[in-house]
């Protein structure tokens, strides 16, 4: 045999999980309920999307450029942010606001904790919310987001009242209530949540804690008939299935993502039932829970077996 | 016990077949004189002598070392210092066969003569290696002072190129259950267990079937583990097996439980009941590119070259990988110019589709790595704590107890070579760095003497481990029995004339 001999270091094999698997699958985990909100809200939500999208990529890879001088064309991790940027918008939005949501993410939220991985916040639901606090003077209608062309108010303004009667479980779950362009058709973000999980791409203990606490602090507070619509409504189940899950601002360790996904439950719980900031509420529960990831990996940590003598 | 690691079963590569094959005999052997992590021994054979199949060519150095003796009937031709298959720079012992069968084995050991203290002689001077970590002589094992209650015999076979551990079990029961028994006689356990695989079904049927033969089926208990790598760490095993971990560089012999392997029980059985020193073993030989993909008897010394030469291999104009032992362990050859050592499981050679190459890019904090290592080390902090050479935090993190087992370079998404940079910080920080000798180059020194010269004086260090770990709590009646199976081996060999350097 003179023919050069290949030499690695071991493992030699990898397992089929990569970064780029990843990203591609939670990208495309959006896109069903996306399609849905297209449906629903009309053509002018594709160009929201799109645009959130490309921004964010030619945003992160030209960042990216002037950092290292060279360009990994195949990170797909921004297009899951821009794209996630943009399905929290409603489709009444500017297109600009799109764009503006993505350079958010991508430039403070992540090139500026030092890039992918670093992050502490969620890029997506940090964008989201510093929107909202931008503009809430310029349009107050846009965050609660009603449909193109009704009137309808948000399910979140009935909820917060104590009416549910008026919103309908097959609006929710078909996605016609009025909401972002991603989040109301829960019936997709179901779906494709748990096939994630299914296939290992994101974590299930995390929304399984979620759910918990979020379910346990609705029934305190509401009662066992607001349990429903509560969960079904809003930016929840998205923040929960997509956002919450986010790899890189969760914790490392399995009752560290069990305490996480609890953590964010309640605050999502507590913040929906107060009200204060409409739908933004679920964000800035996401984005408490993000600054607890590091405290949880300081303090549950893995103890290493075969340190200690034993006897 | 939460067993950790991970599912390789998607990793089947090709059917390789349950029978053993022996190897046609080559023309050159070229033995080397540390096998495992162990001391070189001492070269008792000069260039010029002929040998026997089966005669001593090299004894033990210091106080815990190895008798190496010679896998054909032929002539030394040389003494060669070079890498042996593990990387490390070591002496060879090259041996010409020729034409002659003739044999030099050990005296074989009756049925009623087989005490505790007999066995032991035997399994010292036969000098078998253990094939699995940490690669030592399996004699080290029996040397505490602990109480054994527990002898395991670990049939898995997790890693997915694998097959002679089934295909022995298949093929040579009896003689593995009877090495089985030796074993246990020999450490006084009162428990006997065998250990497979869910994977492994068939052999346990058989093995059952037989076992009911015996009528020991009260005597021996079975016990099942997922098909979950990796199983083959002793220390890991009698963790799953007792809840008790034994400290990085101890011995399971500490609680109370021996762990071999199946294939150890064959060559202790072939030793005892035939006399015949670990000359060979059973490897598989595995891999796409590998034309005659099966189980076979490989002796030791035999050129890695040879090898390729009996099994075939298509040579596609593809690069290939020449892997020693498993795929998530084992260590890429950069030639064929090694030859094979008594640690040996499989020797792979893989064509380019097998085996994955890929970038390393940026951690994304998945926690993969964390969730899945057998050990539980928090592997994503001690990659952080590489990136600093912060080798206190790597301490802290608990780095030592790294058991190199490839399991979170596996998982992890980015594919950051953590094994790697976790097995670093390990040697850091147990300053275990900078003790091999530099061995980029190969040197040819024909027929000098190196027994004599203390040019090599400070060959590998490793086996400090188990002087510093373990000298303390050797039993002096085993001890004893060392120290006086080497003398009487050596007055042997220097009656025989075979030993110049004495
Ligand atoms: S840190 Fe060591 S023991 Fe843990 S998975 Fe990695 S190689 Fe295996
Ligand atoms: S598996 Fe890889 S990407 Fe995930 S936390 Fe560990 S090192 Fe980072």
């Amino acid at each position: 045999m003179n023919k050069k001999l290949f030499v690695s270091p071991a493992p030699q094999i990898t397992s089929k999980y990569t970064t780029l698997l990843m990203m591609c699958a939670a990208t495309f985990a959006l896109v069903p309920s996306c399609v849905f909100g297209i449906v629903n809200y009309g053509i002018r939500a594709l160009y929201i999307l799109l645009i959130g999208v490309i921004t964010s990529f030619v945003c992160d890879r030209l960042l990216c450029y002037f950092k290292d001088k060279k360009v990994d064309w195949l990170d797909f991790s921004s297009i899951v942010t821009g794209f996630m940027t943009a399905a929290l918008l409603p489709a009444t939005a500017p297109l600009w606001m799109s764009a503006l949501g993505s350079v958010i993410a991508i430039f403070i939220f992540k090139f500026c904790f030092g890039g992918l991985g670093k992050n502490i916040f969620n890029p997506a639901a940090a964008s989201r919310v510093i929107l909202a606090a931008i503009f809430t003077g310029l349009n107050l209608s846009l965050f609660t987001g009603t449909a193109i062309g009704s009137n309808v108010a948000s399910p979140l303004y009935y909820l917060a009242n104590g009416d549910y009667s008026f919103i309908t479980m097959r609006s929710l779950f078909f996605g016609s209530a009025p909401g972002a362009i991603g989040t109301s058709a829960i019936i997709c973000i179901l779906i494709c949540g748990v096939l994630l999980m299914a296939y290992r791409i994101t974590d299930f203990t995390i929304p399984v804690g979620g759910v918990v606490t979020f379910i346990a602090i609705t029934w305190i507070f509401k009662g066992a008939i607001a349990i429903l619509p509560f969960l079904f409504s809003g930016s929840f189940l998205f923040a929960l299935m997509f956002m919450v899950t986010d790899p890189v601002t969760s914790p490392n360790t399995v009752w560290g993502k069990l305490i996480y996904g609890l953590l964010f439950g309640a605050f999502a719980a507590l913040f929906r039932i107060t009200n204060i900031m409409g739908e933004t509420s679920v964000f800035i529960a996401v984005l408490m829970a993000n600054i607890c990831a590091p405290l949880l990996d300081k303090i549950v940590k893995p103890r290493p077996l075969g340190l200690k003598e034993v006897k | 016990m939460e067993i950790r690691g991970v599912r390789l079963k998607k990793y089947n590569f090709g059917k390789i077949a349950k029978d053993f094959f022996v190897l046609r005999d080559a023309e050159i052997y070229s033995v080397p004189l540390t096998a495992g992590d162990c001391e070189q021994s001492i070269r008792v054979v000069n260039v010029g002598d002929s040998v026997k199949e089966g005669a001593l060519i090299a004894k033990p150095n210091g106080k815990y070392g190895d008798f190496v003796y010679s896998p054909c009937c032929g002539k030394v031709v040389g003494v060669v210092k070079k890498l042996n298959i593990n990387g490390s720079l070591c002496e060879h012992v090259v041996i010409q066969k020729d034409n002659k069968q003739e044999t030099d084995y050990l005296p074989i050991l009756s049925e009623d003569e087989l005490g505790s203290e007999v066995l032991l002689k035997r399994l010292y001077e036969s000098g078998i290696m253990d094939n699995f970590p940490p690669y030592e002589s399996a004699y080290k094992k029996y040397l505490l002072k602990n109480k054994i209650n527990d002898l395991v015999i670990n049939c898995t076979e997790t890693d997915p190129y694998d097959h002679a551990t089934t295909a022995l079990m298949v093929t040579y029961l009896s003689e593995v259950f009877d090495g089985a028994l030796h074993f246990q006689k020999l450490c006084g356990a009162a428990k006997l267990t065998f250990v497979f695989t869910y994977k492994q079904h068939r052999v346990v049927k058989m093995f059952k079937a037989y076992l009911k033969k015996r009528g020991l089926k009260k005597k021996v208990k079975i016990k099942l583990f997922p098909n979950i790598y990796p199983l083959a760490y002793s220390r890991l095993l009698a963790y799953y097996l007792t809840g008790k971990m034994v400290k990085e560089l101890g011995r399971t012999a500490q609680i109370g439980m021996i762990v071999e392997s199946a294939v150890n029980c064959y060559d202790f059985y072939q030793a005892v009941n035939k006399g015949k020193p670990s000359i060979e073993r059973a490897i598989t030989v595995a891999g796409n590119n590998c034309i005659r993909k099966a189980n076979y008897f490989i002796k030791n010394g035999t050129p890695v070259s040879h090898i390729l030469e009996v099994v075939g291999f298509k040579e596609d104009g593809v690069d290939n990988m020449l892997i020693y032992g498993g795929i998530m362990s084992g260590v890429a050859q950069e030639s064929d110019n090694v030859s094979v050592s008594l640690t040996a499981n499989s020797l792979l050679l893989c064509e380019s589709d097998e085996f994955s190459i890929e970038k390393e890019r940026v951690c994304i904090n998945c926690g993969k790595c964390v969730e899945k290592c057998p050990v539980r080390i928090h592997v994503k902090d001690v990659d952080d704590a590489f990136e600093l050479r912060d080798y206190v935090k790597a301490k802290e993190l608990g780095a030592e107890a790294c058991l190199n087992c490839g399991v979170c370079s596996y998982v992890c998404p980015a594919k950051r070579f953590l094994t790697q940079k976790v097995q670093f910080m390990k040697n850091m920080a147990q300053n275990k760095i900078g003790k091999n000798p530099d061995s980029s180059d190969y040197v040819l020194v024909d027929g000098e003497d190196f027994g004599a010269s203390k040019k090599y004086d400070k060959i590998l260090d490793i086996d400090k481990g188990f002087k510093d770990a373990i000298e303390r709590e050797v039993s002096p009646v085993a001890e004893q029995i060392i120290a006086s199976i080497k003398q009487e081996k050596l007055n042997k060999t220097t009656k025989d004339g075979g030993n110049k350097d004495e």
